[in-house]
């Protein structure tokens, strides 16, 4: 009995080193150099392979489909997309950079965190798609003039609403100033409706997006970001951002329930249920909403902060993500072609407006109105009558934006006031400043 | 001991087994539920049985593959740990010289070091010795990894074994090598089921790790296929969770089965007359 | 038993010298090179290094925050390894007196460890944010449907009935081997001696019990120790951090805030005070024993 557990031992630990040297084999072939560069590549097959590396895992089959067909016209590359969720985007990419196996696509967000992958970062500039950037998609991804990444999609957000609610409480025009808004709650709990279902258990959305306001309403986001820097500006003496606390004051005294118990499949979800009237979503909650309830009537408007109608007529729209290629890839040629098929052949456009659904980010594509659904088709609206503003926290210091959604979260939980936000923002920026 | 009493503590702890397996009932009944049915109605039985999502968690998960490679990777880090562990902790507990003493202080002070603080630099030394992107890479990190708490638990238990058995053995002239393995191994039968039952349920559910090191689609163990469900704006919680059902059922089917002989495994070294 | 010096060295390679490199190459060495980049600013993309010597460190102990992390890290450690491990003793106690159906319990009550990461936690966000609220409604009972990872003190308690349920199953097990490890006879002569239950308990048991206490102490603390998956799933830290462990606290220092030389410091920091606690303790424990 000792002697077969024994035997087993020692067969199993030799299969798995026979396992384990099979499948390592692949790497070996490649020879590899440090921080990512792959010199040579599979000698056998003459083929070319491209990595990339993706974050909207919800579309991962859809691109697996797609990467299919592009093989099939072009069989000598071997396209292989990963999905990774986007939580741990940013460490699976450092790491697969730290461990040698970079992929030779990958998403960045522009502004600082091209700052950041710069030295991996291939020059696009004299890619043929460039030109058909839409003029706003071009500012994040731009450094010292020169084009690094390419728009795939456009992402946008502001206060999602219920149509068919609005109209039944008598509500004739979507609200552009902040005394139009209490106007609209007071009509909405009129007719019988709880308004806002607001996501008070996760920082992201509160830090990102509803942080985002008073900094995209800036004049100039870059230069009020540069004096806050150099001190000569401060969060709590700003207009703006005063103003955006009423507004935010107003969504909390107006929630259906405590924003603390509510995280974001439950704002989904009472949205899509229709327990609620408003919510703050993204264009991307289309797909959740869908699922539960495809025939609600929804669309997106604009989250004012003051009564300046023309200031706060504007939903917040970006190239979320950009597609940028490994400057040090041994594959990049390759690459570029396919980005470059994504966005000008027929069959590439399909995928990007039907199969994935997207806002394109090139002027040239045609947006596919079932795929995109109510809310992508609110935000071409806005777009085409240019007026969005932008997503601006990528400008700002690393980390900042946790501690925006905690001060958030203490105001929701009544432990800061409006003030005590501002002044909070204030001490976290100061103190990631000096790290 | 009295009736009463035995059936008051049987009664006390039936609750208690009740509650420890309300979150496992949640998890089944709603992974039997369609998403919308999901997101409003919790607690309820389901409407209807739709025994598709199980279908779609499959295909998509491409289980088969996934799990074969969950296995390989369980079995084999099992095996490293537990004979690397056994040996080391043998020799280390019956030879206590001054190296040895320094070696298991320095084995033991990897219990408090974080996974997040050696992420990187792991990969780079796995990047340096061709194995990343391979299982064997998975599995040669997890003995790297495993053996700092499974030599503890081989060391309390052999500390416990008197010697005089080892002792004849030597007498008799064998090696020390083969005596360890004819006589002390099969000794340590309960102390091997306690690491390997920890152990596996590590590897079974560990997730960032092989998410790390593993890019290539057909070598991605089951964790790492689920996680794919839970997207930026999307959880698909109605392949997510008859997914994580089949994550589970193994390793409780083959806890359940070989219960009797862990348990016992467990016990059996430790009554000694 | 004497051996010659060859084959001490022999059977040293054989035994010892695989656990030593395979220690040593993904334990150590990852850890020297972080011990390393502390002294630097590094953002953990590019290849330059920025050598800033000790600064690192002299931050580090003026970090709120960090010491926030740390404190948190400890009191969940602390509630968590006494709750589970006497929680764990109770359920051996009960079910090694002979019970029916005791085998089936025993098994049952281990399958919580059967999850873990970021599954557990998804899981249990689940019951907290859905769940227990549903029942609440359902039974008219308002204390489930409380905010249970709303506010800092519910988020904190949430944690640990988590990884109580979590832990306990297995601590159970190995205090069942070593309750069942105290030979028959002893127990039955204290029975006809006379002893009652909690004096069995008391005086027989316990002193059985030591090995299975070290291990399980052991265990539970170092796991608590380093718990990353489960607040950070749960309540991602929140709410406003106070959940955050250390291990999420370093992570988000080097990978979040791209200060790979500052997390570094703050984990070495971590280690450093953890081997001194546990030297002092156990310098200790050995001048109690020798007095």
């Amino acid at each position: 009995m000792k002697k077969r557990i024994c035997l087993g031992i020692v067969l199993v630990l030799g299969i798995t080193l026979l396992m384990g040297c099979s499948s390592g084999n692949d790497e070996t072939t490649k020879v590899t150099s440090d921080r990512g560069e792959t010199v040579a590549n599979d000698v056998s097959d003459e083929k070319v392979t491209v990595k990339v590396l993706q974050f909207k895992t919800e579309l991962s089959e859809q691109m697996v489909a797609m990467a299919e067909e592009y093989m099939k016209e072009h069989p000598n590359v071997n396209l292989q997309i990963e999905s990774v969720i986007s939580n741990d985007y940013d460490t699976v990419l450092k790491t697969r950079f730290a461990s040698g196996q970079a992929p030779d696509i990958f998403n960045n967000q522009g502004h600082s965190n091209m700052q950041l992958w710069l030295e991996n970062l291939e020059d696009l500039s004299d890619q043929p798609w460039v030109d058909d950037m839409l003029e706003f998609t071009k500012e994040a991804i731009t450094s010292d003039g020169k084009i690094y990444g390419m728009p795939l999609y456009l992402e946008s957000y502001g206060f999602l609403y219920n149509k068919d609610y609005f109209e039944q409480a008598g509500i004739t025009e979507v609200p552009v100033t902040l005394t139009g808004l209490a106007e609209a709650i007071e009509k909405l709990e009129a007719a019988g409706f709880k308004v806002f279902s607001i996501n008070g258990a996760e920082w992201y959305p509160n830090g990102v997006f509803l942080a985002n306001v008073p900094m995209a309403q800036q004049e100039d986001s870059t230069a009020f970001i540069n004096q806050i820097n150099d001190g000569t500006a401060t969060f709590i003496d700003n207009e703006i951002y005063n103003d955006w606390m009423d507004m935010v004051d107003l969504m909390k005294s107006h929630a259906a329930s405590d924003p603390m118990s509510v995280d974001f499949s439950t704002v989904v979800s009472d949205f899509s249920n229709g327990q609620v009237a408003m919510i703050l979503g993204t264009n991307g909650y289309q797909l959740m909403i869908d699922e539960v309830n495809p025939d609600l009537n929804i669309g997106m408007m604009p989250m004012p902060i003051n009564d300046d109608a023309q200031f706060n007529d504007n939903i917040y729209v970006s190239a979320s993500t950009y597609w940028c290629v490994n400057k040090n890839s041994a594959s990049k040629e390759a690459a570029k072609e396919f980005l470059d098929w994504l966005v000008t052949s027929e069959i590439g456009q399909r995928y990007i407006t039907e199969d994935f659904g997207f806002i394109p980010g090139l002027k040239s594509i045609e947006i596919n109105e079932y795929a995109v659904g109510p809310l992508g088709m609110d935000t071409l609206m806005y777009i085409k009558a240019g007026k969005t503003a932008g997503w601006e926290w990528p400008k700002y210091l690393d980390g900042v934006t946790i501690e925006f959604g905690g001060a958030i979260q203490k105001f929701y939980a009544g432990e800061l006031d409006k003030a005590g936000v501002l002044e909070n923002f204030q001490a976290s920026w100061e103190d990631l400043k000096d790290n | 001991m009295k009736t009463k009493y035995k059936t008051l503590l049987s009664v006390l702890i039936g609750f208690c087994v009740v509650l420890f397996l309300i979150p496992f009932y949640l998890v089944l009944i709603n992974s039997f539920k369609d998403n919308a049915e999901l997101l409003t109605n919790i607690l309820s039985w389901p409407k209807r049985f739709i025994l598709d999502n199980y279908q779609r968690a499959f295909s998509q998960l491409n289980y088969t593959k996934v799990f074969i490679n969950s296995l390989i990777v369980t079995i084999g880090s099992n095996a490293g740990v537990t004979v690397f562990s056994a040996m080391a902790a043998y020799r280390l507990e019956r030879y206590p010289t001054r190296m040895n003493k320094v070696i298991k202080l320095v084995l033991l002070s990897g219990l408090i070091i974080p996974f997040q603080v050696i992420m990187i630099p792991l990969m780079k030394v796995l990047k340096s010795i061709h194995l990343i992107n391979s299982l064997f890479g998975v599995i040669l990190t997890y003995w790297g990894m495993g053996i700092a708490f499974t030599v503890f638990l081989f060391r309390g238990f052999i500390s416990s074994i008197p010697k005089e058995v080892e002792e004849a053995a030597f007498i008799d002239g064998s090696s020390l090598m083969y005596m360890f393995w004819k006589i002390v191994f099969p000794l340590l039968k309960p102390v091997i089921f306690t690491a390997v039952t920890i152990n596996t349920f590590w590897f079974w559910n560990d997730f960032l790790l092989p998410q790390l090191i593993l890019s290539k689609k057909e070598l991605q163990t089951i964790p790492i296929a689920i996680n794919a469900f839970f997207g930026q704006y999307v959880m698909k919680w109605d392949l997510a969770l008859p997914a994580l059902v089949m994550a589970i059922i193994p390793a409780v089917v083959v806890f359940i089965c070989f219960q009797k002989y862990i348990v016992e495994g467990m016990v059996s070294g430790a009554v000694k007359g | 038993m004497k051996e010659s010096r060859k084959t001490r060295i022999l059977n040293q390679t054989m035994f010892v010298l695989p656990t030593v490199i395979l220690f040593s190459t993904f334990i150590i060495f990852p850890f020297v090179f972080s011990f390393v980049t502390s002294f630097s600013k590094w953002n953990g993309v590019s290849n330059v290094f920025q050598w800033i010597g000790v600064s690192n460190y002299l931050k580090v102990m003026e970090d709120e925050h960090f010491l926030k992390s740390f404190v948190y890290t400890i009191e969940n450690t602390a509630a968590v390894t006494v709750i589970a491990n006497i929680i764990g003793l109770l359920f051996a106690l009960i079910l090694t007196c002979k019970i029916r159906g005791s085998k089936f319990f025993r098994s049952v009550l281990i399958l919580p460890n059967i999850l873990s990461g970021i599954v557990l936690g998804f899981i249990w966000k689940f019951i907290f944010m859905k769940g227990l609220p549903a029942f609440g409604e359902l039974t008219g009972i308002d204390f489930f449907g409380i905010s249970w990872l709303g506010t800092p003190t519910t988020a904190f308690w949430s944690i640990v009935i988590v990884s109580v349920w979590q832990m306990s199953g297995y601590v159970m097990l190995v205090y069942i081997t070593g309750i069942l490890s105290v030979p028959d006879n002893i127990i039955e002569s204290a029975y006809a001696d006379g002893a009652s239950n909690i004096q069995l308990i008391k005086h027989i048991i316990f002193p059985y019990l030591k090995p299975s206490f070290v291990v399980c102490i052991f265990w539970t603390i170092s796991k608590n120790l380093l718990m990353f998956d489960l607040p950070f799933s749960l309540t991602q830290g929140g709410p406003y951090k106070s959940t955050e462990t250390l291990a999420i606290h370093i992570y988000r220092e080097a990978f979040e805030k791209n200060n790979y030389g500052y997390g570094s410091a703050k984990a070495m920091v971590f280690f450093f005070v953890v081997i001194l606690v546990s030297i002092v303790q156990i310098t200790l424990n050995r001048k109690k024993e020798a007095d």
